[in-house]
Protein backbone atom coordinates (compact mmCIF):
# COMPACT_ATOMS: atom_id res chain seq x y z
CA UNK A 1 0.00 0.00 0.00
CA UNK A 2 3.12 2.50 0.65
CA UNK A 3 4.08 2.12 -2.75
CA UNK A 4 0.55 3.14 -4.09
CA UNK A 5 0.41 6.89 -4.96
CA UNK A 6 -2.62 9.47 -3.41
CA UNK A 7 -4.56 8.56 -6.13
CA UNK A 8 -4.74 5.25 -6.46
CA UNK A 9 -5.64 5.01 -2.46
CA UNK A 10 -8.63 7.16 -3.01
CA UNK A 11 -11.04 4.08 -3.47
CA UNK A 12 -9.95 2.89 -0.10
CA UNK A 13 -10.01 6.14 1.43
CA UNK A 14 -13.84 6.59 0.82
CA UNK A 15 -14.24 3.39 2.28
CA UNK A 16 -12.96 4.39 5.47
CA UNK A 17 -9.77 2.37 5.31
CA UNK A 18 -7.32 3.02 7.98
CA UNK A 19 -4.20 1.76 6.29
CA UNK A 20 -4.75 3.53 3.42
CA UNK A 21 -5.39 6.63 5.61
CA UNK A 22 -2.25 6.30 7.78
CA UNK A 23 -0.04 6.00 4.41
CA UNK A 24 -1.75 9.38 2.97
CA UNK A 25 -1.36 11.12 6.63
CA UNK A 26 2.23 9.90 7.15
CA UNK A 27 3.28 11.09 3.83
CA UNK A 28 1.79 14.82 3.61
CA UNK A 29 1.06 15.64 6.42
CA UNK A 30 4.49 17.00 7.60
CA UNK A 31 3.86 19.54 4.21
CA UNK A 32 0.70 20.70 5.53
CA UNK A 33 2.23 21.46 9.31
CA UNK A 34 4.96 23.24 7.58
CA UNK A 35 2.74 24.98 5.91
CA UNK A 36 0.52 26.08 8.61
CA UNK A 37 3.45 26.33 10.31
CA UNK A 38 4.82 29.24 8.28
CA UNK A 39 1.25 30.60 7.69
CA UNK A 40 0.10 31.41 11.28
CA UNK A 41 3.51 31.02 12.91
CA UNK A 42 1.95 29.09 15.62
CA UNK A 43 2.89 24.99 16.13
CA UNK A 44 -0.30 24.99 18.10
CA UNK A 45 -2.21 26.55 15.40
CA UNK A 46 -0.29 24.57 12.39
CA UNK A 47 -1.32 21.05 14.26
CA UNK A 48 -4.94 22.19 14.37
CA UNK A 49 -4.83 22.91 11.00
CA UNK A 50 -3.11 19.87 10.42
CA UNK A 51 -6.14 17.96 11.78
CA UNK A 52 -8.90 19.56 10.18
CA UNK A 53 -6.87 19.04 6.45
CA UNK A 54 -7.60 15.72 7.43
CA UNK A 55 -10.19 15.15 8.93
CA UNK A 56 -11.73 16.80 5.58
CA UNK A 57 -9.89 14.29 3.61
CA UNK A 58 -11.80 11.65 6.30
CA UNK A 59 -15.09 13.26 5.16
CA UNK A 60 -14.50 14.11 1.86
CA UNK A 61 -12.09 11.75 0.37
CA UNK A 62 -15.09 9.68 -1.70
CA UNK A 63 -16.08 12.76 -3.48
CA UNK A 64 -12.37 13.43 -4.70
CA UNK A 65 -11.44 12.64 -8.47
CA UNK A 66 -7.89 11.84 -8.91
CA UNK A 67 -8.25 13.05 -12.57
CA UNK A 68 -9.05 16.35 -11.82
CA UNK A 69 -6.00 17.24 -9.50
CA UNK A 70 -3.84 15.58 -6.69
CA UNK A 71 -4.88 14.89 -3.24
CA UNK A 72 -1.95 16.88 -2.13
CA UNK A 73 -2.96 20.24 -4.18
CA UNK A 74 -6.46 19.29 -2.58
CA UNK A 75 -4.90 19.07 0.78
CA UNK A 76 -3.11 22.27 0.44
CA UNK A 77 -6.38 23.80 -0.79
CA UNK A 78 -8.18 22.80 2.26
CA UNK A 79 -5.17 24.34 4.34
CA UNK A 80 -5.13 27.08 3.21
CA UNK A 81 -8.51 28.10 3.77
CA UNK A 82 -8.33 26.85 7.48
CA UNK A 83 -5.19 29.50 7.42
CA UNK A 84 -7.04 32.15 6.04
CA UNK A 85 -9.22 31.81 8.92
CA UNK A 86 -6.14 32.34 11.18
CA UNK A 87 -4.24 34.67 9.19
CA UNK A 88 -7.38 36.74 8.90
CA UNK A 89 -7.09 37.28 12.50
CA UNK A 90 -3.79 39.03 12.55
CA UNK A 91 -5.15 41.44 9.28
CA UNK A 92 -2.50 40.49 7.60
CA UNK A 93 -3.55 37.79 4.67
CA UNK A 94 -6.85 39.92 4.05
CA UNK A 95 -6.29 42.39 0.97
CA UNK A 96 -3.25 40.44 -0.14
CA UNK A 97 -0.78 43.19 0.71
CA UNK A 98 2.26 43.07 -1.36
CA UNK A 99 3.60 46.61 0.51
CA UNK A 100 6.38 45.35 3.29
CA UNK A 101 4.05 45.57 6.35
CA UNK A 102 6.21 47.05 9.01
CA UNK A 103 6.48 44.54 12.26
CA UNK A 104 5.84 45.66 15.70
CA UNK A 105 9.11 44.85 17.15
CA UNK A 106 12.08 45.83 14.95
CA UNK A 107 13.62 42.59 15.01
CA UNK A 108 17.17 43.92 13.49
CA UNK A 109 17.98 46.05 17.77
CA UNK A 110 17.17 42.43 19.03
CA UNK A 111 19.54 40.21 16.87
CA UNK A 112 22.85 42.59 16.44
CA UNK A 113 24.75 39.47 17.52
CA UNK A 114 23.40 36.44 16.67
CA UNK A 115 24.66 34.74 13.44
CA UNK A 116 22.74 34.82 9.99
CA UNK A 117 20.81 32.05 10.32
CA UNK A 118 19.29 33.01 13.44
CA UNK A 119 18.50 36.25 11.88
CA UNK A 120 16.78 35.05 8.35
CA UNK A 121 14.80 32.69 11.37
CA UNK A 122 13.61 35.35 13.50
CA UNK A 123 12.85 37.83 9.92
CA UNK A 124 10.68 35.35 8.25
CA UNK A 125 7.62 35.27 10.76
CA UNK A 126 7.67 39.00 10.17
CA UNK A 127 7.19 38.88 6.68
CA UNK A 128 3.43 39.42 5.00
CA UNK A 129 1.94 36.23 4.50
CA UNK A 130 1.84 36.14 1.06
CA UNK A 131 5.94 36.48 1.20
CA UNK A 132 6.19 33.62 3.49
CA UNK A 133 3.36 31.42 1.63
CA UNK A 134 5.79 31.15 -1.03
CA UNK A 135 8.84 31.19 0.47
CA UNK A 136 7.00 27.74 2.09
CA UNK A 137 5.90 26.47 -1.02
CA UNK A 138 8.91 27.52 -3.33
CA UNK A 139 11.84 27.04 -0.54
CA UNK A 140 10.77 24.69 1.95
CA UNK A 141 8.73 22.16 -0.20
CA UNK A 142 10.71 22.89 -3.66
CA UNK A 143 7.31 23.43 -5.60
CA UNK A 144 7.84 24.49 -8.88
CA UNK A 145 6.23 27.97 -9.61
CA UNK A 146 3.21 26.34 -11.54
CA UNK A 147 2.43 24.05 -8.43
CA UNK A 148 2.71 27.21 -6.51
CA UNK A 149 0.76 28.94 -8.26
CA UNK A 150 -2.17 26.61 -8.40
CA UNK A 151 -2.06 26.08 -4.54
CA UNK A 152 -1.89 30.00 -3.88
CA UNK A 153 -4.37 30.59 -6.65
CA UNK A 154 -2.69 33.15 -8.57
CA UNK A 155 -0.76 33.22 -11.67
CA UNK A 156 2.73 32.15 -11.88
CA UNK A 157 4.21 35.47 -13.02
CA UNK A 158 3.00 36.79 -9.44
CA UNK A 159 4.74 33.59 -7.50
CA UNK A 160 7.83 34.56 -8.89
CA UNK A 161 7.74 38.46 -8.16
CA UNK A 162 6.69 37.46 -4.52
CA UNK A 163 9.60 34.99 -4.14
CA UNK A 164 11.88 37.70 -5.30
CA UNK A 165 10.54 40.33 -3.42
CA UNK A 166 10.39 37.97 -0.45
CA UNK A 167 14.04 37.67 -0.73
CA UNK A 168 14.85 41.34 -1.36
CA UNK A 169 12.54 42.07 1.92
CA UNK A 170 14.87 39.62 4.11
CA UNK A 171 18.42 40.97 2.23
CA UNK A 172 17.41 44.66 3.02
CA UNK A 173 16.14 43.33 6.53
CA UNK A 174 19.53 41.65 7.65
CA UNK A 175 21.98 44.48 5.76
CA UNK A 176 22.02 46.45 9.47
CA UNK A 177 23.13 43.45 10.72
CA UNK A 178 24.97 41.88 8.64
CA UNK A 179 27.13 44.47 8.12
CA UNK A 180 27.86 44.87 12.42
CA UNK A 181 28.22 40.74 12.31
CA UNK A 182 30.82 41.22 9.68
CA UNK B 1 21.13 34.97 1.14
CA UNK B 2 20.27 31.64 -1.08
CA UNK B 3 22.39 29.93 0.58
CA UNK B 4 20.87 31.23 4.44
CA UNK B 5 17.41 29.94 2.93
CA UNK B 6 18.70 26.79 1.94
CA UNK B 7 19.90 26.14 5.26
CA UNK B 8 16.60 27.51 6.30
CA UNK B 9 14.37 25.20 4.25
CA UNK B 10 16.81 22.16 5.46
CA UNK B 11 15.11 22.79 9.22
CA UNK B 12 12.01 23.54 8.43
CA UNK B 13 11.64 20.11 6.63
CA UNK B 14 12.27 18.38 9.90
CA UNK B 15 9.33 19.78 11.40
CA UNK B 16 6.46 17.46 11.24
CA UNK B 17 2.84 17.65 12.95
CA UNK B 18 2.80 16.09 16.68
CA UNK B 19 2.24 12.37 16.92
CA UNK B 20 -0.86 12.99 18.89
CA UNK B 21 -2.60 14.41 16.01
CA UNK B 22 -2.26 10.86 13.80
CA UNK B 23 -3.51 8.96 16.66
CA UNK B 24 -6.52 11.65 17.77
CA UNK B 25 -7.43 10.92 13.37
CA UNK B 26 -6.96 7.50 13.14
CA UNK B 27 -9.25 7.64 16.63
CA UNK B 28 -11.89 9.37 14.86
CA UNK B 29 -11.31 7.31 11.69
CA UNK B 30 -12.35 4.45 13.53
CA UNK B 31 -15.69 5.99 15.01
CA UNK B 32 -16.74 7.41 12.06
CA UNK B 33 -16.58 3.79 10.19
CA UNK B 34 -18.51 2.37 13.47
CA UNK B 35 -21.09 5.29 13.11
CA UNK B 36 -21.44 4.36 9.46
CA UNK B 37 -21.93 0.63 10.63
CA UNK B 38 -24.41 1.29 13.11
CA UNK B 39 -26.28 3.84 10.21
CA UNK B 40 -26.62 1.05 8.40
CA UNK B 41 -27.77 -1.71 11.11
CA UNK B 42 -29.83 0.90 12.92
CA UNK B 43 -32.72 0.65 9.71
CA UNK B 44 -31.99 -3.14 9.39
CA UNK B 45 -33.26 -4.13 13.10
CA UNK B 46 -35.88 -1.43 12.25
CA UNK B 47 -37.35 -3.15 8.98
CA UNK B 48 -36.34 -6.90 10.57
CA UNK B 49 -38.33 -5.70 13.42
CA UNK B 50 -41.01 -4.09 11.43
CA UNK B 51 -41.29 -7.15 9.26
CA UNK B 52 -41.39 -9.64 12.47
CA UNK B 53 -44.31 -7.45 13.63
CA UNK B 54 -46.46 -7.76 10.09
CA UNK B 55 -45.53 -11.13 9.26
CA UNK B 56 -48.12 -12.56 11.25
CA UNK B 57 -50.94 -10.24 9.84
CA UNK B 58 -49.54 -11.30 6.34
CA UNK B 59 -50.19 -15.08 7.05
CA UNK B 60 -53.47 -16.28 6.00
CA UNK B 61 -55.46 -17.29 9.08
CA UNK B 62 -54.23 -20.81 9.82
CA UNK B 63 -56.94 -23.54 9.20
CA UNK B 64 -57.60 -25.15 12.58
CA UNK B 65 -57.84 -28.74 11.79
CA UNK B 66 -60.63 -30.34 13.33
CA UNK B 67 -60.04 -32.86 16.37
CA UNK B 68 -61.25 -35.90 15.68
CA UNK B 69 -63.54 -37.49 17.82
CA UNK B 70 -61.31 -40.21 19.31
CA UNK B 71 -58.44 -37.88 19.22
CA UNK B 72 -56.52 -37.73 22.47
CA UNK B 73 -55.56 -35.25 24.88
CA UNK B 74 -51.62 -35.10 25.46
CA UNK B 75 -49.96 -33.95 28.54
CA UNK B 76 -47.47 -31.52 27.49
CA UNK B 77 -43.80 -32.97 28.83
CA UNK B 78 -42.64 -32.46 32.31
CA UNK B 79 -40.03 -31.38 30.95
CA UNK B 80 -41.23 -28.13 29.25
CA UNK B 81 -42.61 -27.29 32.87
CA UNK B 82 -39.62 -27.99 34.65
CA UNK B 83 -37.50 -25.31 32.34
CA UNK B 84 -39.48 -22.56 32.83
CA UNK B 85 -37.95 -19.52 33.54
CA UNK B 86 -37.36 -18.68 37.34
CA UNK B 87 -39.20 -15.05 37.35
CA UNK B 88 -42.47 -16.75 35.58
CA UNK B 89 -45.40 -17.20 37.37
CA UNK B 90 -46.03 -20.55 38.72
CA UNK B 91 -47.64 -23.01 36.05
CA UNK B 92 -51.05 -24.54 38.17
CA UNK B 93 -51.64 -27.34 36.06
CA UNK B 94 -55.29 -28.49 35.78
CA UNK B 95 -56.57 -31.39 38.12
CA UNK B 96 -56.79 -34.41 36.88
CA UNK B 97 -60.84 -36.13 36.79
CA UNK B 98 -61.48 -38.09 39.23
CA UNK B 99 -62.23 -41.78 38.66
CA UNK B 100 -61.95 -43.98 35.63
CA UNK B 101 -60.62 -42.19 32.25
CA UNK B 102 -63.34 -42.20 30.11
CA UNK B 103 -63.89 -44.60 27.49
CA UNK B 104 -63.46 -43.90 23.52
CA UNK B 105 -66.35 -42.55 21.36
CA UNK B 106 -67.80 -45.44 19.38
CA UNK B 107 -69.30 -44.04 16.06
CA UNK B 108 -73.07 -44.98 15.92
CA UNK B 109 -74.96 -45.71 12.52
CA UNK B 110 -73.64 -44.65 9.09
CA UNK B 111 -70.74 -42.80 10.90
CA UNK B 112 -68.65 -46.28 11.13
CA UNK B 113 -65.72 -44.52 10.25
CA UNK B 114 -65.43 -41.17 12.44
CA UNK B 115 -64.76 -37.77 10.27
CA UNK B 116 -63.92 -34.67 11.89
CA UNK B 117 -66.55 -32.71 12.94
CA UNK B 118 -66.30 -28.87 13.05
CA UNK B 119 -68.90 -28.34 15.75
CA UNK B 120 -70.37 -31.01 17.57
CA UNK B 121 -72.35 -30.96 20.78
CA UNK B 122 -71.81 -34.25 23.96
CA UNK B 123 -74.98 -35.06 25.73
CA UNK B 124 -75.06 -36.82 28.96
CA UNK B 125 -78.41 -39.19 29.08
CA UNK B 126 -78.88 -42.66 29.81
CA UNK B 127 -79.32 -45.60 27.42
CA UNK B 128 -80.47 -49.28 28.30
CA UNK B 129 -77.31 -51.66 28.13
CA UNK B 130 -78.94 -53.62 25.47
CA UNK B 131 -79.09 -50.95 23.27
CA UNK B 132 -75.46 -50.26 23.58
CA UNK B 133 -74.79 -54.12 23.00
CA UNK B 134 -76.28 -53.54 19.50
CA UNK B 135 -73.41 -50.58 19.28
CA UNK B 136 -70.47 -53.35 20.61
CA UNK B 137 -70.15 -51.95 23.85
CA UNK B 138 -69.57 -54.41 26.91
CA UNK B 139 -72.49 -55.30 28.94
CA UNK B 140 -72.81 -57.54 32.02
CA UNK B 141 -74.70 -60.42 31.92
CA UNK B 142 -78.40 -60.40 33.39
CA UNK B 143 -77.99 -56.27 33.06
CA UNK B 144 -79.59 -56.11 29.64
CA UNK B 145 -82.35 -53.91 31.16
CA UNK B 146 -80.42 -51.42 33.50
CA UNK B 147 -79.85 -48.22 32.10
CA UNK B 148 -76.67 -47.01 31.64
CA UNK B 149 -74.61 -43.37 31.79
CA UNK B 150 -73.45 -42.24 28.32
CA UNK B 151 -72.16 -39.59 26.67
CA UNK B 152 -73.92 -38.89 22.89
CA UNK B 153 -71.90 -36.44 20.69
CA UNK B 154 -74.32 -34.70 18.03
CA UNK B 155 -73.46 -33.21 15.00
CA UNK B 156 -74.45 -30.06 13.65
CA UNK B 157 -77.37 -31.06 12.09
CA UNK B 158 -78.72 -32.71 15.63
CA UNK B 159 -77.86 -36.26 14.61
CA UNK B 160 -75.89 -38.75 16.94
CA UNK B 161 -72.58 -39.43 15.81
CA UNK B 162 -70.83 -41.86 18.51
CA UNK B 163 -71.52 -42.64 22.13
CA UNK B 164 -69.45 -43.66 24.87
CA UNK B 165 -70.24 -45.17 28.15
CA UNK B 166 -69.10 -42.70 31.22
CA UNK B 167 -69.04 -43.88 34.80
CA UNK B 168 -71.43 -42.55 36.99
CA UNK B 169 -69.27 -40.66 39.18
CA UNK B 170 -68.53 -38.23 36.34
Amino acid sequence: MGNRTDEELLPALSQGDEAAFTVVYRRRQGAIYRYALQMTGSAETAAEVTQEVFLALMRQGGRLNGDRGTVLSWLYAVARRQVLKHVAVERRYEGMPEDEAEPAVDPREEMEHADLREQLRALIPTLPAVFREVLALCVVEEMSYGEAARIAEVPEGTIRSRLHRAKAMLAERMAPAVRRVL
Amino acid sequence: MDRQLREWASEQRLESAPVGVELLLRRQLRARRWKRRMAWAAPLAAAAALAVFLWPQAKQAPVVEPVPVAARVVEPPAALVEEAPPDALPVRRARPPRGPAPQPFVAVGAWQAVEPIERANIVRTELPRATLARYGMPVGAGRWTEPAPVELLLGEDGTVRAIRLVSSVQ
